[in-house]
């Protein structure tokens, strides 16, 4: 829903541009070149700055998963919160992406040397699946690095 | 990395309905899946489970990208002609730059997923009701609490919490019992139910000298003397949600799988008689989950000491190991007091558990993560306070130059204070202090339920928490100032500003505008 108000801001902006091209042929005061007007008034800066806070943060917060049968309006309650705690304090989120990261890469080590220890109790084909679904994981997931940057 | 993520973000969920009186489901930590990976259930953490994300998202990042590329090409650009930019432009720089850096922190992270994947219990059933029981589920508590009225309003504002309950599974011998007469003011037993296995006791104390200071100041009675419970109970816990409860375990009881309501008395307050007791009503979920909890306390207590299940839950902290956390196994506590194993949802939030889980010595990432921890809302102050001290012209009053000034120094001193007071802390009892001080914290919020508080504690707590509040209230403040000023500051702004350079490279590249 976001994306497509964001393709409509994108293209409503381009058209605004277009039309005093418009005018200019109807009142037959045409010239070959016009470079465009230099300088820029309070208006731009103001929605420029705004759309990119409005858009880093709305777009950079990325939550936890919500209970299992959860209320939709509760877990939007929730982003709302969380999108307001990062236009006052962006730091606090980049510190908790942070720990989640560091959270991410203790688990994943951690999970390789259990498997490791584990190896020669269980029989060896439960790891081997588990290895192999690494794999998979790690080639099924290169289409998914393309798509958070 | 995505997988790890998935499973920080709280991605596998288990339903709980037959071991908790309140929730259906919860969702396992990432300790909790370590737990089952140790236990030889790793390929149920197996599956095809990471959701797919929408290609709309794929678009938005992509004018995301565009527009960080024109506002900070512009800021470099302005720069380097010399030409001046407005507040508004330096707080979105470095909203920016902290949206890049979660970005890329993120980079693996499903976006926007919005139920767990669901796990199967089936073949993990008691180790299921060991990872339940090791939560005291603030918050969202399956019994309810009945308390006697002069505790009531001490305790109102605290979040509910399930009682402890502690493994008497090994104790050797059976506890002695005293005394059959029930305890004043108490409804008598039932005696016929065959979960129960003893019976409370009743008596006068042991004398202190005799008792054994257990870690955390925890006064356990000896052993070898006879076992002498409270005399009196205050708190009454019934299941929530209305379950019926089937008998009420009172304290010197236990169940026949061994678990019953704690014995210790927290915080050597026993010289004060009578000293507050619970009593638990057990629901036929609780029965079920002790009952498998006790089974897997069993089996875990039947494996050699070098295991590394058995390692890991002596330890009790994850990743490496501890001396100052307790131990199931010799301090009889059922409850996790390292990491948690299950929650409700994973909280987005980064609270304490999750920092000190991050803070963990043996890691190599400890004066990293502490050093981030503090300096990050540091670094956000004082970039904040480059324009004031470097174009003044920016700022429409001295009033407001000083108030921006103010805001952001406060912003820097408590980073430096915080980053002062860790330091010296670290240096004097090493690094593990820090730990070793949270555990304890953990440990007393714990027991917060059993302390008497004297009116000087109450006191000093109040006014820890109005300190606490005021400062906070003060930084809120002064956060929202820098906001709210770098819009308000455009209303004059120096002739520059209006300007755009002579090669407006930057312009060409399509962006909102």
């Amino acid at each position: 829903m976001l994306t497509l108000l964001l393709v409509l801001l994108f293209l409503g902006r381009r058209a605004a541009f277009a039309a005093p091209f418009q005018n200019l042929t109807d009142t037959q005061l045409t010239s070959n070149w016009e470079s465009g007007p230099s300088g820029r008034g309070t208006t731009d800066i103001l929605y420029n700055s705004t759309c990119t806070l409005v858009l880093c943060v709305w777009n950079s917060v990325h939550l936890n998963i919500p209970a299992v049968r959860e209320d939709k309006w509760v877990t939007y309650r929730r982003k709302i919160k969380w999108v307001v705690i990062a236009l006052l304090a962006p730091e606090l989120l980049v510190f908790t992406a942070f720990q989640q990261w560091l959270a991410a890469r203790k688990f994943l080590r951690e999970l390789k040397r259990v498997q490791d220890e584990r190896a020669p109790e269980v029989g060896t084909q439960v790891i081997a699946s588990i290895d192999t679904n690494y794999f998979h994981r790690a080639r099924g997931t290169s289409h998914e690095r393309r798509s958070l940057i | 990395m995505t997988y790890a993520f998935y499973a920080v973000m709280g991605g596998f969920g288990v339903d709980i309905s037959g071991f908790h009186n309140a929730l259906e489901h919860a969702t396992l930590t990432i300790h909790g899946l370590l737990l089952l990976a140790r236990k030889g259930f790793g390929q149920y953490l197996d599956h095809e489970f990471i959701p797919d994300k929408s290609k709309l998202d794929l678009l938005a990042k992509f004018l995301v990208l565009f527009q960080i590329i024109e506002v900070i090409g512009n800021f470099i650009e302005r720069k380097t002609k010399e030409l001046p930019v407005s507040l508004l432009e330096y707080h979105t720089i470095i909203h920016v730059v902290c949206a890049i850096a979660m970005y890329l922190l993120w980079l693996r992270k499903p976006y926007n997923v919005q139920s767990p994947t669901i796990l199967n219990h089936g073949e993990w059933f008691n180790e299921l009701g060991y990872i339940v029981s090791s939560s005291d589920w603030a918050g969202c508590s399956g019994f309810e609490e009945e308390r006697s009225k002069r505790r009531k309003w001490l305790l109102s504002c605290s979040r509910r919490r399930d009682p402890p309950l502690v493994w008497f599974g090994n104790l050797f011998q059976p506890l002695k019992v005293l005394s059959d007469a029930p305890i004043p003011g108490t409804q008598p037993l039932d005696r016929g139910c065959p979960h129960v296995r003893a019976r409370y006791v009743r008596g006068t104390f042991p004398p202190r000298e005799s008792w054994v200071v257990g870690q955390h100041g925890i006064l356990e009675p000896p052993l070898d003397v006879p076992y002498y419970p409270a005399n009196k109970v205050e708190n009454t816990f019934v299941p929530a949600n209305g379950l019926e409860a089937l008998f009420f375990l009172e304290p010197g009881q236990s169940l026949t799988t061994g678990f019953g309501p704690t014995a210790a008395v927290p915080f050597a307050d026993v010289n004060q008689t009578p000293y507050p007791r619970y009593r638990v009503g057990i629901s036929h979920n609780d029965l079920r989950r002790l009952e498998a909890a006790g089974v897997f306390f069993r089996e875990v207590a039947q494996l050699r000491e070098d295991s590394p299940l058995k390692r890991f839950l002596i330890n009790n902290k994850e990743f490496g190991s501890s001396d100052h956390s307790p131990n199931p196994f010799s301090d009889y506590s059922t409850r996790h007091t390292g990491p948690r194993l299950i929650c409700h949802h994973a909280r987005n939030w980064t609270g304490l558990d999750e920092l000190f889980d991050c803070l963990d010595s043996s890691s190599g990432w400890f004066w990293a993560t502490f050093v981030a921890a503090v300096s990050i809302p540091g670094i956000y102050g004082g970039v904040h306070l480059i324009p004031s001290l470097s174009a003044l012209s920016l700022f429409s009053t001295m009033a407001e130059m000083m108030l921006w000034r103010a805001s952001c120094l406060l912003l820097v001193g408590f980073t430096c204070l915080c980053l002062f007071c860790g330091v010296m802390y670290g240096l004097i009892f090493g690094p593990r202090s820090l730990e070793a001080l949270y555990l304890k914290y953990q440990m007393r919020q714990e027991l917060e339920m059993f302390r008497r508080r004297d009116v000087w504690s109450q006191i000093w707590k109040n006014l820890w928490l109005g300190g606490v509040s005021t400062f906070i209230c003060l930084s809120l403040a002064a956060r929202a100032f820098l906001v709210i000023e770098s819009f308000v500051s455009l209303r004059r702004v120096p002739e520059g500003v209006y300007q755009t350079p002579k090669l407006n490279f930057i312009g060409w590249i399509p962006h909102i505008s």
